[in-house]
């Protein structure tokens, strides 16, 4: 176990550097980040909200730019994850790692918190600034183990995803656009746009049972209300139901996606896939 | 004590997730003792590859087992990957960071320092405290290669894998290669697989050999075969003309053909002297010839064509 930890935070360490190194994609990367934040700015002053599913605090632009706050993070770090094995591969890297027992999920572990320091750190500097703008800081200070706990969850789900496709890669090498597309449909089913309450009633109990949508709800509500609110229809009937749900959600999913991933890492040594050639 | 006990080891390999499957290795069975070096032998392919990364524990045998220090390769995979080292020129460090950056990393994966005999081995390659801080790119193969084995030399593996890596060294690297696993004669076991057959039959003292189909066709002291094996010397003849090789055929000694080469086989010195007066006779379509006595290529030959 400690030799375990010891070789996750190397490999933590040496994504850093490596990101370090390619200073062009880093401000590619933030330009684009500043982008999201600017664009979904805009779009929520110009748009008003339809209907009164949201509290009236709720003004469209802070709907939509504390989402991209939580969103930028999220699905960046599930890029970095969903590509790690390709890079690597690309490099002609892989098989060294994997003989130092740097296995397909310390890589993955390592990269993902590698991500996490980098784009928690490029999202902030634009997020942060633009949310006090719009006056979408409101948290209440003894909220803050709830914000913590709804980003954990929401990257735990995250990671558990990146876990599953991560799988499929190992197995079918290249998988095209799946990634991409997996998160443009969970860009809907979370509540990225509109609030779940607004699509069809029949797939509330999927939507409300995906940690990235509860954690989603209790951030916004948190920033812009300062305060979870005690229900929300298709998400959860409770705040502590919502918890529950968001937790135990997040830690069995990924749980199942790293077993699935583990089985799989072995299957690939088995067939030879594992170099990833 | 035995490093290695292979059981029956079998490794196919689908070409797609629908393809047939190939078979690279079909039921070999082995032991090493330790420290013993062993060069694996056989046409390309015969799994040769295959098995030495099955050793490293970066493939899973289909069927059998290979135990590494009684460790089995199937169950305990990442015990075994922590004492063996598995290197080819197709492996590659990370090119964006420094040699420093590379070897950090690798001393903590490992949860070791830089030993004396690192620093001696990468300085042999002028990687000095300036280059240290260089990015890889910037390195001569000579320098990369070196630092690939410094690397692999980190966890201090009782067992060595080397994939075709004296092929393409230079002679001066060679040397550094020789001796720095000759010095480790007492603490590793070496497995190898290369076209340099000199450097083979140098560092070697037992043969592993495959045939096309990856089934082991023997295994062996090489003193022992050279004992058994009924020519004494060979004669490597370089052809200018190939329309002579019938005439060489026809001469009545056993041949053997590889392009423009071709080898006589000999068994006794009075055989050698009425070849040579005869090879002279045909000198004008003879580039060279060169006498030497039996080694462990010819035998590799003989046992494959045979
Ligand atoms: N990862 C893999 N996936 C699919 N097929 C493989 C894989 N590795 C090896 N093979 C196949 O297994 C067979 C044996 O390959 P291997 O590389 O072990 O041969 P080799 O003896 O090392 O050959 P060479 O002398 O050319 O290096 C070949 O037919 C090869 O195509
Ligand atoms: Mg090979």
């Amino acid at each position: 176990m400690y030799e375990k930890i010891r070789v996750i935070f190397a490999t933590i360490e040496r994504y850093i550097r490596l990101d370090l190194k390619y200073k062009f994609q880093f401000l590619i990367d933030s330009l684009i980040i500043a982008g999201n934040f600017l664009g979904f700015g805009i779009m929520g002053f110009y748009l008003q909200a339809r209907g009164s599913t949201l509290p009236p605090e709720y003004t469209f632009e802070k709907f939509m730019l504390v989402g991209t706050y939580f969103w930028t993070m999220l699905t960046k770090i599930y890029d970095d994850c969903t590509k790690v094995l390709m890079e690597e591969a690309n490099r002609g890297t892989l098989t060294l790692l994997i003989e130092n027992n740097v296995t397909i999920p310390v890589i993955l572990i390592g990269r993902a918190i590698a991500s996490t320091l980098k784009y928690g750190l490029i999202a902030s500097i634009f997020g942060i600034p633009a949310l006090y703008l719009i006056d979408a800081l409101k948290m209440n200070f003894k909220y803050l183990p709830l914000a913590l706990l709804s980003f954990t969850c929401s990257w735990l789900f995250i990671i558990g995803l990146s876990a599953l496709l991560l799988s499929i890669i190992l197995i079918f090498k290249r998988v095209g656009m799946l990634t991409v597309s997996i998160m443009e449909i969970l860009m809907f089913a979370i509540g990225f746009y509109f609030p779940v309450e607004l699509l069809p009633k029949e797939i509330w109990p999927i939507l409300g049972a995906i940690p990235f949508t509860i954690g989603l709800q209790f951030f916004r509500d948190l920033m812009i209300i300062g305060e979870p609110r005690p229900m929300i229809n298709g998400v959860y009937s409770s705040i502590n139901m919502g918890i529950m749900k968001m937790f135990i959600g997040s830690l069995v999913f990924s749980m199942i996606t790293f077993t699935l991933m583990y089985i799989i890492m072995k299957k690939a040594q088995r067939w030879g896939t594992i170099e990833q050639y | 004590m035995e490093a290695i006990i292979a059981e029956n080891v079998t490794k196919k390999f689908k070409s797609s997730i629908l393809g047939k499957k190939i078979t690279a290795l079909k039921n070999v069975s082995f032991q090493l003792d330790e420290h013993e070096h062993l060069a694996v032998m056989g046409p390309s392919p015969s799994g040769k590859t295959t098995l030495l990364k099955t050793i490293a524990g970066i493939y899973l045998p289909d069927e059998g087992d290979i135990r590494v220090y009684g460790k089995s390769v199937r169950r305990k995979t990442e015990e075994v990957r922590k004492i063996t080292y598995y290197i080819t020129p197709q492996i590659q460090l990370n090119k964006k960071l420094t040699v420093k950056e590379n070897l950090k990393y690798f001393t903590k994966v490992a949860g070791r320092e830089l030993t004396e005999e690192i620093i001696q081995l990468l300085e042999t390659a002028e990687i000095n405290d300036e280059v240290m801080d260089k990015r890889l790119e910037t390195l001569s193969e000579t320098q990369t290669i070196t630092l690939k084995l410094a690397i692999g030399l980190i966890k201090k593996p009782r067992i060595l894998l080397m994939d075709n890596i004296f092929s393409s060294l230079e002679p001066k690297i060679k040397e550094t290669f020789t001796e720095t696993i000759e010095k480790l004669r007492e603490e590793i076991t070496l497995i190898m697989v290369d076209q340099d057959m000199e450097t083979l039959s140098k560092l070697c003292r037992k043969t592993l050999i495959l045939n096309h189909r990856g089934e082991m066709i023997m295994m062996g002291s090489v003193e022992q075969l050279l004992k058994n094996y009924p020519y004494k010397y060979d004669v490597e003849v370089t052809l200018k003309n190939s329309s002579i090789k019938e005439k060489i055929r026809r001469l009545g000694y056993p041949t053997q053909t590889i392009g423009d080469l071709m080898r006589i086989y000999i068994k006794s010195e009075n055989e050698i002297l009425e070849l040579t007066s005869k090879l002279l006779k045909m000198k004008e379509h003879i580039l060279k010839f060169e006498i030497s006595g039996i080694d462990m290529e010819d035998i590799y030959y003989w046992i494959i064509n045979k």
